[in-house]
């Protein structure tokens, strides 16, 4: 098991990457950390110090220019901090980006990382607490990962980057400090990339998380242990490729299933598992539950805001809702 | 030519600039309380005389724009500074109930309608309710007050080019706050890269709007042109950008003590910078104001904000219930 924390392990897999690939850059001055762990990616302007270009405050035009240097020989990372403000550079990265290996019939790639800061990480209120994976979901041509174990940082970026996708990288501000029990390897045999990762095995009821969500379920599960629930956690680890079969093969065993995310309700993240899930006429015992924020704005107030985050209390409530 | 401030009013500008000192000091020092949602604030320590020269400037109907460094410009508007701050922690008794926070601090009741964190955010909008009051013949002016990181978003230039366009009547000031360039703080967040201009006038003239670049720790001077520009706005002459340049608060320098202004100030950022201990120095050589009034001045504006602050601590937060209110189905 990696004995490094979560963000160790995603600075020690960008250096890894950049010292096997000198074509990868960095845009956005290493910003893996956010205003809160703002260091976090000094050790890679140290090491780097011409391939991190540090940028004005111009979102769309630094997403852009990834896009363009992608396509023509380099492997840009863009880290845009705080996940909100990727919505001011919404047109490359949702309308450019990942039409461009279509719309050329595969001749032109664009092999680009856009890492990014979503959650609600408290008293972000409303444009600091963006969740804008599902939207992302929405935009076909882009790869979408949600590494939330120090080891799945280490082992996902490099497929990531030679897949020679526009890629997206959700990450949370709260798992800076995670080092999670338990890996992605089952076994010994490492979770192939884009498949969904049993953290916890169980007979009872499918927990279906991915990113801050598998953190919380874990604990959420073994808190339900103590209480006679045996609960399976299905972590999707990426969003993009999106692996139902896992997912439909541990519902279809313990026939209950709960899935937490972040994402507001409607049409998020838990809205795509549900509806595979009833799509493939799973025959669950009770109907599933979905642990979702509520479709509401993130208010600054911290018993509001509390009152509205997908914690580990309502993850159990919602697993002992389905027994 | 306008006027010079007379007396009264300068005593008046000091009133509301120590008023915002003594508020971003207590942020400041209450920051890494447990009880201080976020831990961060982003204080307007070295600007007082923008926020104060511009307010008072002002009429009751212009409508005013900020940015996540708002909390002198709602004070230097009026703002009760213990709803201010109750804001910013997050209680009900704030001036968004504690939905907006230190990011978002505004006072629709103020003729502050919103405010947005992000970078630039603002400023479209505050064009827009430029646009409202030459579309419905309203004399009034719309005023965005914006930091200089806002010239490195595409947004500014769309924004300015409509104003200029449609000859809006909005008063464009630019905090530069980092001037001169070579000053800029490596604090600030996610490594700054800066506007490869340091002539920000220029970049407004080049779009046709009349530009002045005034020391923004001068009150007087912030003042003067922000009559001038509301003037050209409500009489149909359209947009006019200032730049209030000011040195960037070094921080971690504590409580200002007033009488440094005729005294020995710690650094040279007070000595050369400080927009307070400017004014106060200038309102003590003359010759109707003594150093006792001053110090008075500040000892009842310090007794305000320890009201404000006990005002702040004692109200309660909204129920969690109340999450739901003001969201539509
Ligand atoms: C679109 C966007 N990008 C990045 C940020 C993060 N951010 C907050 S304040 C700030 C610096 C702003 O500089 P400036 O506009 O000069 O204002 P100042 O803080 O100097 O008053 C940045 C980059 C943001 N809020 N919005
Ligand atoms: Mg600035």
């Amino acid at each position: 098991m990696v004995q490094m924390t979560f963000g160790e392990a995603k600075i020690a897999a960008v250096a890894q990457a950049m010292r096997q690939d000198e074509r990868v850059i960095i845009i956005g001055g290493a910003a893996f950390g956010g205003h809160r762990y703002m260091t976090l990616g000094a050790p890679l302007v140290q090491e780097f110090p011409k391939r991190v270009y540090a940028t004005p405050i111009a979102e769309l035009g630094y997403v852009g220019v990834a896009v363009g240097a992608a396509m023509t020989g380099l492997r840009p990372i863009v880290t845009v901090s705080t996940s909100s403000f990727v919505y001011e550079a919404w047109p490359q990265i949702i309308n450019e980006a990942p039409n461009i290996y279509y719309m050329t019939a595969g001749q032109t790639k664009v092999p680009m990382m856009v890492h990014l800061l979503t959650g609600i990480r408290t008293a972000g209120a409303a444009q600091h607490s963006a969740r804008p994976q599902a939207m992302f979901m929405q935009t076909p041509g882009l790869q979408i990962i949600s590494p939330a174990t120090a080891e799945d940082a280490l082992v996902m970026v490099q497929p990531a980057l030679d897949s020679e996708r526009p890629t997206v990288w959700i990450d949370h501000a709260l798992l800076m400090e995670e080092d999670i029990r338990g890996s992605s390897s089952v076994q010994g045999q490492q979770t192939a990339f884009g498949k969904a990762a049993i953290r916890r095995a169980g007979k009872d009821v499918t927990l279906v998380t991915y990113g801050i969500t598998t953190v919380r379920g874990l604990n959420a599960a073994e808190r339900a242990a103590a209480e006679g629930i045996d609960v399976e956690v299905v972590d999707l680890r990426t969003l993009c490729p999106l692996d139902r079969d896992t997912v439909l093969e541990s519902a279809g065993r313990t026939r209950r299933l709960v899935i937490a995310d972040e994402c507001s309700l409607t049409c998020g993240v838990s809205a795509e598992i549900a509806a595979s899930v009833a799509e493939a006429g799973v025959d669950l015992a009770k109907p599933l539950k979905r642990m979702n924020t509520p479709d509401v704005p993130i208010p600054f107030s911290p018993l509001e805001e509390q009152e509205l985050i997908p914690s580990e209390d309502k993850i159990l409530a919602a697993l002992r809702g389905v027994m | 030519m306008t006027p010079p401030l007379p007396n009264e009013q300068l005593w008046e500008a000091l009133r509301r600039m120590l008023l915002i000192r003594r508020f971003e000091e207590t942020c400041d020092a209450i920051s890494h309380e447990p009880y201080f949602p976020g831990h961060h604030t982003h204080l307007y320590i070295g600007q007082e005389a923008t926020g104060a020269g511009v307010a008072m400037a002002l009429e009751p109907e212009d409508v005013v724009f900020s940015t996540h460094r708002n909390h002198g410009h709602t004070l230097s508007r009026g703002a009760d500074p213990g709803r201010a701050l109750a804001e910013i922690l997050g209680k009900a008794t704030g001036y968004c109930r504690g939905r907006a926070g230190t990011l978002h601090g505004c006072a629709p009741e103020l003729n502050m309608p919103y405010n947005s964190a992000i970078v630039g955010g603002n400023l479209p909008i505050a064009v827009g309710a430029a646009l409202t009051a030459k579309h419905q013949g309203l004399s009034r002016a719309s005023v965005m007050m914006f930091g200089d990181g806002v010239m490195e978003e595409g947004v500014f230039y769309e924004s300015i080019n409509l104003a200029s366009l449609w000859q809006l009547p909005i008063i464009l000031v630019c905090e530069n706050n980092a001037w001169p360039k070579e000053d800029i703080q490596t604090s600030q967040p996610e490594g700054r890269g800066s506007l490869a201009t340091k002539q920000l006038v220029n970049v407004a003239e080049t779009f046709g709007i009349p530009a002045i670049a005034v020391d923004g720790a001068d009150v007087g001077s912030v003042y003067d042109a922000t009559v001038a520009a509301r003037q050209r706005a409500v009489s149909g002459g359209g947009p006019t950008f200032i730049e209030a340049r000011t040195r960037g608060w070094p921080g971690g320098t504590g409580k200002t003590d007033l009488s440094w202004a005729w005294g020995e100030p710690p650094t040279p950022w007070h000595r050369r910078d400080d927009a307070v201990l400017r004014l106060a120095a200038e309102l003590e050589r003359s010759a109707t104001t003594s150093q006792k009034q001053l110090l008075e001045l500040d000892s009842r504006v310090s007794q305000t904000m320890s009201e404000a602050l006990q005002f702040a601590m004692d109200s309660p937060y909204p129920p969690a219930e109340e999450a739901y209110a003001n969201v539509w189905p």
